[in-house]
């Protein structure tokens, strides 16, 4: 899952900066750049372990509501 | 300036609102309520339908100053564009999460009470595929698509309501007396929390056209958001009671399963849950354009199209690491997104509001 996950940020991404590109738009370019590698990050922190305390657990502990 | 035919109008943007709003009035408004407010629940929609004729007037009132504007312009003009560009990034999150949220209502009501031995996965990657594809053709497309939409789900809730109707027993209604008015206003608040997305979705004010009919389609709707709420939970506490519906993770589609008419017509349960389907495919559109006009705005991006898929990929990511359990999933949204959604969605829009009358802006 987790390959198969980067793989599909991968294409995506080529494809859309292809046409960024073409387009010259700059400032989209460099932030389509920032949350591509955001989103990479945030599937392999979830994907390589998808049993590791949930975002509502978290939150809802934070505010000790659990 | 977008022309006016890449535009939809006030009364596709208000048919949008309703369509939004049924997904999460069937699954979250029935329970709450009775649980809030017990028999007395079926009261608790009058409440909210004042809190929206707030808001539409609200609305009313704002863009009869700023006719072309989108709300996070007004925003900028009214507090400054640095602080405003803040809040709207807390929005942005916000909505983020909510979308996220609701990809996962979808999915785990689906595996709910359809498909329990189906990997979860395989229904939030359909969904999300269907909304990317569609979300490519812009705002235009999803309102005229909505309008069949509403039709349908409009029909098909008539006639839940009507087969239910035999079942309905006034002694689950009755007796309300004055002791019921705390809870039913304490219960009143989850559907204000949901109707609040009206201001959500008028993050899209620079796509609308004839922004001066907003209060005309705003009570038309507050009425008819009213009429069919009651029925909502008047059909589900009326046929299964104030303290089955309050324990029961989805009371509504416990309700129409026991439709029968003269043992032919039964199990249209299913045709329940597509209608829900839809509701949601709307819902998580529409918060997909709203995340995207609002990125658009606070970086002065020209176009956002390109992000479709990406946010797509982390929406996906996001709506399964959100929850392990729907236990966590009716945990989160009772702690901390009912709150977050009256702070967001009512608090802070009246106190701009308040703020541009006192600095005479609105």
């Amino acid at each position: 899952m987790l390959i198969t996950f980067i793989l599909l940020v991968l294409v995506v991404s080529c494809f859309e900066i292809l046409s960024l590109v073409k387009r010259k738009l700059k400032k989209e370019l460099v932030a389509f750049c920032c949350f591509s590698i955001i989103i990479l990050a945030f599937g392999y922190f979830y994907l390589s372990n998808p049993f590791r305390s949930s975002l509502s657990y978290i939150i809802l502990s934070f505010f000790n509501l659990v | 300036m977008l022309s006016d035919k890449k535009k939809i109008s006030t009364r596709q943007m208000i048919i949008i609102f309703i369509v939004m709003v049924y997904s999460p009035a069937i699954r979250v408004i029935p329970a709450y309520t009775s649980e809030q407010a017990k028999q007395a629940a079926w009261i608790t929609p009058l409440i909210a339908f004042f809190g929206l004729l707030i808001i539409f007037y609200g609305l009313q009132k704002t863009f009869q100053k700023y006719k072309d504007a989108s709300l996070m312009e007004i925003i900028y003009d009214i507090i400054g564009s640095f602080i405003g560009k803040i809040i709207v990034s807390a929005y942005i999150v916000w909505i983020t999460l909510l979308a996220a949220l609701y990809v996962r209502y979808y999915s785990q009501r689906i595996v709910t009470s359809i498909f329990p031995n189906v990997d979860i996965r395989l229904f939030i990657i359909v969904m999300l595929v269907f909304v990317a594809y569609t979300s490519r053709y812009g705002v235009v497309v999803l309102a005229r698509m909505n309008e069949i939409i509403f039709t349908i789900i409009a029909a098909l809730f008539g006639v839940f309501v009507l087969f239910l109707s035999p079942k309905l027993e006034i002694q689950n209604l009755t007796p309300i007396s004055y002791l019921d008015i705390m809870p039913v206003l304490k219960g009143s608040l989850v559907i204000i929390a949901v109707w609040v997305y009206a201001i959500f979705l008028f993050m899209l004010s620079d796509q609308i056209n004839d922004k001066e009919n907003i209060k005309k389609f705003g009570i038309q709707s507050s009425f008819f958001l009213l009429v069919t709420n009651i029925l909502i939970i008047a059909v589900t506490v009326g046929t299964l009671g104030h303290t089955v519906s309050a324990r029961m993770p989805l009371p509504f589609l416990s309700a129409v399963k026991q439709i029968s008419f003269l043992d032919t017509l039964e199990k249209i349960e299913s045709i329940l849950v597509v209608t829900w389907i839809a509701s949601d495919f709307t819902l998580i559109s529409i918060l997909l354009y709203v995340i995207l006009n609002m990125v658009k705005s606070v970086f002065n991006f020209q176009d956002t199209k390109p992000f479709i898929n990406v946010l797509c990929l982390f929406l996906f990511i996001l709506s399964l690491y959100l929850t392990e359990s729907s236990f966590e999933l009716a945990e989160f949204s009772t702690k901390i997104a009912l709150p977050v959604n009256l702070i967001l969605g009512l608090a802070i829009p009246v106190l701009l509001f308040i703020t541009g009358k006192v600095r005479k802006k609105i």
